[in-house]
């Protein structure tokens, strides 16, 4: 029957009755071409690649070498100004630290002077002048509005009896205090308030503002303490006639009653940077 | 060997993708491009530097940013050095010339009495030299004159209590060691410093037209700022000074000789003298730098004594630090010389 299909071509007679064995056989005969192909391709493949990757790596290596070899005439070209610019560097901090030695001088003798300055100031006002209380009337000049007891510059905070760098005198915060005898009477709270208005505003002179970079020397002021105080003197008077015209010299002891204000001054250690005071014209 | 065709393909694929691996310089390729992107960027960076032209203005050198932001940002060329080598130059001389300075002014306190080690010669001379002090201090007012009952001995030496008011050596027995000898010189240059200032202070006073030799009298007496005592502070026994940190401690090593200097006087004139101690205008004579200072008036008058403003008496201490720079030879200006 199925002789008679494939007779009749209703049916294709596909079956193969060589072994197998030989099939393979015949098919590796037959496909050599291929094995030879793919091994040409793929040697191809790798040579294509390996000459793409060799000439672009070439092409880099001679580009960067040329790079390089302007960089490193550049750098020849700039060494010795590199080495000027080093010195520079090294150099210009060095002399600008010698500038403390100059710019710290006169801080005790700007607080001395300046706190001594206020208190004669307000102490000379007419204004503020006290008016001479009558047991001293007869035998006393004018009195002043203020009197100066003291001023000290405290030592800096430095710890363990240390001595304090003298060429930054303001490495931490300094603080002046000012004592002064005000006569008691009306005007003594408008003298306290005008001393303590007059510290605050005194201007820092001239030779410290690169040390304090302040316009005045005193940060901050507070008046501290107010104690009653006396001032003590002795009256004397050896052309003194009595009433029946006798030669009677006087010599005596007299005293004012006074408030002792105590003002707490500060003078703060600069937080902002130096001005810079070696500049160089950098245009050549 | 029927397969030998086979195989021998077979091994060489293998052998071509071995090859492919191996030979191909796909790595080495991969680090030369980075390396040509990374000096590509660097040239970029080179030619945008050179555009930027030449810095403008003038360049703060003591500021390490500054310095670091002008060659970040400009090109550094060979003509550089010609603009900035007469400022090394000029730098290289002033810190020479300020290290010759200052060991000038440390000069002073090493200044030998008598060139001799002989120690009678040599304190005879330290005799002559402190007595000279004592009598400049005296002639313008601003010691305490000598009393009637006074007694000096026959070499010429004032008697010890006096002396030691303003910080002179008296021999109580033997005479001073040769190895006392740097001491005693040094305090002594010191308290001739210290009257040369006051009397130039005093001096300041009596040109004033105001208390000068035209005003009164007692002005003039009373204008001199008075020593009432001298002391030494802040060194070991036999010291000369103590060793100090300072802000240029990394250049410089600065030894502090300690004076507590105590002067009586009418204000003006104690302000007057801390001013001319404080102001340190000669340069051939060692730094003084007051650590505190207070000024204080007198609350208590003897009979007779004037009350007013011209004749306030007061007292003013003053904390003082003469500065020694003669370790600076050693220390300073590295690389300079």
């Amino acid at each position: 029957m199925g002789l008679g299909l494939q007779a009749t071509g209703v049916s294709r007679a596909n079956v193969n009755l060589m072994p197998s064995a030989l099939q393979t056989e015949k098919l590796l005969a037959t496909k050599r071409w291929a094995a030879a192909a793919i091994v040409a391709m793929l040697a191809g493949t790798v040579y294509a690649d390996y000459a793409i990757a060799s000439s672009a790596n070439d092409t880099n290596v001679r580009l960067a070498q040329t790079v390089k070899r302007y960089a490193d005439e550049n750098r020849d070209r700039m060494s010795e100004s590199t080495e000027v610019l080093r010195l520079v560097q090294d150099l210009a901090p060095q002399l600008a630290r010698f500038d403390a030695i100059g710019s710290n001088q006169g801080l005790a003798h700007a607080a001395l002077a300046g706190a001594t300055g206020i208190v004669q100031m307000i102490a000379t006002t007419p204004e503020l002048r006290p008016t001479i209380p009558a047991a001293l009337a007869e035998s006393t000049p004018a009195l002043q509005a203020a009197y100066l007891r003291s001023v000290e510059l405290q030592p800096s905070t430095e710890g363990g009896g240390k001595v304090a760098d003298p060429f930054n005198p303001l490495g931490s915060p300094r603080t002046v205090t000012v004592q002064v005898d005000i006569p008691s009477g009306a005007r003594q709270g408008e003298v306290r308030s005008s001393l303590l208005k007059a510290l605050r505003e005194m201007p820092v002179p001239a030779h410290l503002q690169d040390l304090t970079r302040t316009p005045t020397l005193f940060s901050e002021v507070q008046a501290t303490s107010d104690i009653e105080g006396t001032i003590d003197w002795w009256y004397l008077d050896r052309n003194h006639l009595d009433d029946k015209g006798d030669a009677k010299p006087i010599e005596e002891r007299k005293s004012l009653s006074t408030s002792v204000t105590t003002y707490t001054c500060t003078i703060a250690a600069p937080s902002a940077p130096a001005a810079p005071v070696v500049a160089v014209e950098t245009k050549p | 060997m029927k397969h030998i065709f086979w195989i021998v393909c077979g091994a060489l694929s293998l052998l071509i993708l071995v090859a492919w691996f191996v030979v191909v310089p796909t790595a080495d390729a991969q680090s030369a491009k980075q390396k040509l992107d990374q000096q590509a960027k660097d040239l970029k960076d080179l030619e945008r530097r050179a555009l930027a032209g030449n810095p403008p203005g003038v360049w703060d050198a003591e500021n390490a940013a500054e310095t670091e932001r002008l060659s970040r940002e400009f090109l550094i060329t060979d003509r550089w050095k010609n603009t900035l080598q007469p400022h090394v130059d000029k730098y290289k001389k002033q810190l020479e010339d300020i290290r010759t300075q200052l060991l000038g002014r440390s000069g002073w306190l090493a200044k030998p009495i008598a060139p001799t080690s002989n120690v009678l010669e040599w304190y005879n001379a330290y005799i002559q030299a402190s007595e000279a002090v004592i009598a400049n201090l005296r002639s313008r007012g601003c010691m305490v004159a000598a009393s009637p009952t006074e007694v000096v001995s026959a070499a010429g030496e004032s008697p010890s209590n006096v002396r030691a008011v303003i910080g002179l050596y008296t021999k109580s027995g033997s005479f001073p060691d040769p190895k006392e000898h740097p001491l005693l010189t040094a305090r002594l240059r010191v308290i001739e410093l210290l009257a040369d200032r006051l009397i130039a202070a005093r001096t300041a006073i009596a040109d004033n037209p105001l208390v000068g030799p035209t005003g009164r009298s007692d002005d003039r007496a009373g204008s001199s700022p008075v020593v009432v005592s001298l002391e030494w502070t802040s060194a070991g026994q036999g010291e000369i000074g103590q060793t100090i940190e300072t802000t240029v401690s990394s250049l410089v090593t600065v030894r502090s000789v300690g004076v507590r200097l105590t002067l009586a006087g009418p204000v003006s004139a104690l302000l007057a003298a801390s001013s001319a101690i404080e102001g340190n205008t000669s340069t051939d004579r060692p730094l003084l730098s007051i650590a505190n200072a207070s000024l204080s008036k007198r609350t208590e008058f003897a009979a007779g004594e004037r009350f007013d403003a011209a004749a306030e008496a007061a007292r003013l201490v003053l904390t003082i630090n003469v500065l020694d720079f003669a370790a600076v030879a050693a220390t300073a200006t590295p690389g300079v010389n």
